[in-house]
């Protein structure tokens, strides 16, 4: 098992104490001991968020190559835009405890539905597209106890009607996707995908 | 936008430090880490330098004995043409209005117990720039320089957040009107949009003020978006230096290459050729002989296990320190 994860003399690792790995040999022998037990689901929460980029790419080589040879699914949880992109087949995108959006990856980078999608995608900065200012979504994420009424989005969003304030938006269908937002109903024009 | 023309406002030259760990172990003699080794950069009036490199490749202690915040082992730091490693306590005080630091978690580098009000105070009152009303007015002047609302003079530290904690330290730097700001992974901590607001206003603040930043950072996007020039760090050494656009278009040490191809591309259409390291980044205390990234070059060849490379000018405003650049050329 250890060797599968790219542990380097694993006979001798065998007996170590967690201590004494780094942090990217932890992680694979957490993956390591994940798979032993061939589970059909992996739940990876923010599973390289505390790696280096190159260390970060050897584990998610790892987890590409189980995922094939065992056939694990895997739900992957973290807030790197550039990680679901390389990893996920699907996305669900959360803000303030809801789900606002649900796509394949491919259509989601190719135009987010959701206001907060797109706002998070603006304000990255590209390599490939640099700009002079990057594109900021105002204010802060509420806090738990102070969630605002109807769309919990609506006092950051840049299209926010009265509707969004008043109403609470479900998750509707667009072209085999899914979105909590009005801009997608009659009532505010019917946006499509 | 580089300013070549403009003069060097720091010269860093072979600078050194090793820290010697004070329990030998079994009797072998006290490991030294070299974390900073022989670095030489310099960095023009008005310029961001980024410096990038993995955890533990000795940003932080570069960073912080520029400013002697740490004591460097050897070396020269030359600040407007005078050499700050000769001064003493008193003059390296006065030193400090000209050079400020920001760091990572300015939650923990500020004092919980003092207002923001305070916060802002203290350096106007240690250096005697502003007293009484002046300062009071200083004060709110700072608030709204980096956005925060001038109603929270009163409030603690942990009544803001990341973001807000940020600006705070921001606004403490630049209370002494300083020439130059370390910024030591100032929003490594943030979220993506927080992220962005903290960049724009610290791109606003170096115009409006005609700063110069050491912007130190591990994202590889973050320093395209805000710096002149980058340098690459390894092992306590720079591997490449080179003007923005050079070092993206044209990365030449294996390991800028690597860093570069191991950025997760936000676009799952784009499939980049990856280069993906054997092995870990080798142990500080105990590096290996000749190049530095020699244990986990694609490259490697036998002199670079047996001759250490130098950095060297490849061309107009770019450096590389690997043997292949020398055989190439
Ligand atoms: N006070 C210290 N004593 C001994 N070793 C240290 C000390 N501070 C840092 N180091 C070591 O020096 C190296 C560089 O650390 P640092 O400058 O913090 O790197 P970075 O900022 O790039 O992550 C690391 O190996 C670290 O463990
Ligand atoms: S000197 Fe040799 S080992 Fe070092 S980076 Fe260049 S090719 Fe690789
Ligand atoms: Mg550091």
């Amino acid at each position: 098992m250890l060797k599968l994860v790219g542990i380097p003399a694993p006979e001798k690792r065998v007996d170590q104490y967690p201590h004494e790995l780094s942090g990217g040999m932890r992680q694979r022998v957490m993956i390591a001991m994940a798979l032993s037990c061939n589970p059909e689901l992996l739940i990876a929460d923010e599973p390289t968020t505390a790696l280096d980029v190159t260390v970060q790419a050897q584990i998610l080589e790892v987890m590409k190559e189980l995922k094939e040879k065992f056939s694990t699914s895997i739900m992957m949880i973290t807030h790197d835009l550039g990680v679901v992109a390389e990893m996920a087949d699907s996305v669900i995108v959360m803000y303030a405890g809801t789900v606002v959006e649900y796509s394949d990856v491919k259509s989601l980078y190719k135009k987010p539905l959701h206001p907060y999608t797109e706002g998070l995608m603006n304000s990255l900065p590209k390599i490939d597209d640099p700009k002079d200012e990057l594109t900021t979504i105002p204010g802060t994420v509420p806090s738990l106890y102070e969630m605002p009424k109807g769309c919990r989005f609506a006092p950051r969003c840049p299209y926010a009607q009265d509707v969004c304030r008043q109403e609470t938006p479900e998750l509707y269908e667009v072209d085999h996707r899914k979105v909590r937002c009005f801009l997608y109903t009659d009532k505010m024009g019917g946006r499509e995908a | 936008m580089t300013e070549s023309g403009a003069p060097y406002l720091l010269q860093v030259r072979n600078l050194k430090k090793h820290y010697v760990s004070k329990s030998g172990f079994l009797g072998r003699k006290n490991p030294v880490v070299k974390a900073v080794d022989g670095i030489d950069l310099n960095i023009r009036k008005g310029e961001i330098l980024g410096l990038v490199g993995e955890s533990g490749c000795g940003k932080s202690t570069l960073g912080r004995s520029i400013l002697r915040l740490i004591q460097p082992s050897s070396g020269n730091i030359v600040f407007e043409g005078k050499d700050i490693l000769s001064y003493n306590h008193e003059q390296m005080r006065l030193m400090r209005k000209e050079m400020q630091i920001i760091f990572q978690d300015s939650g923990a580098a500020l004092n919980p117990r003092m207002t923001v009000g305070e916060i802002l105070g203290a350096p106007l009152d240690i250096f005697g720039l502003a007293k009484e009303e002046e300062k009071e007015r200083r004060i709110i002047e700072l608030l709204e320089l980096v956005g925060l609302n001038k109603a929270y003079v009163n409030r603690f530290p942990h009544e803001f957040s990341g973001g807000q904690k940020q600006r705070i330290g921001i606004a403490r730097a630049l209370a002494v009107q300083p020439k130059l700001i370390v910024c030591d992974e100032p929003v490594s901590a943030l979220d993506v949009s927080v992220r962005a607001q903290i960049l724009n206003l610290m791109k606003e603040l170096k115009h409006k003020f005609e700063l110069t930043y050491l912007f130190i950072s591990h994202d590889l996007s973050v320093v395209h978006h805000l710096c002149d020039r980058i340098a690459v760090m390894y092992l306590g050494k720079i591997v490449e230096i080179a003007d923005r656009d050079k070092l993206y278009r044209n990365p030449s040490h294996p390991y800028t290459r690597t860093l570069l191809s191991a950025i997760p591309n936000p676009d799952p259409e784009l499939k980049r050729e990856r280069i993906v390291l054997e092995g870990d980044v080798p142990n500080p205390a105990n590096p290996p002989s000749g190049c530095p990234f020699h244990t986990r070059c694609p490259y490697r060849m036998d002199r670079c296990s047996a001759q250490a490379p130098y950095l060297k000018q490849m061309g107009e405003g770019h450096s590389v320190s690997c043997h292949l650049v020398d055989t190439s050329l």
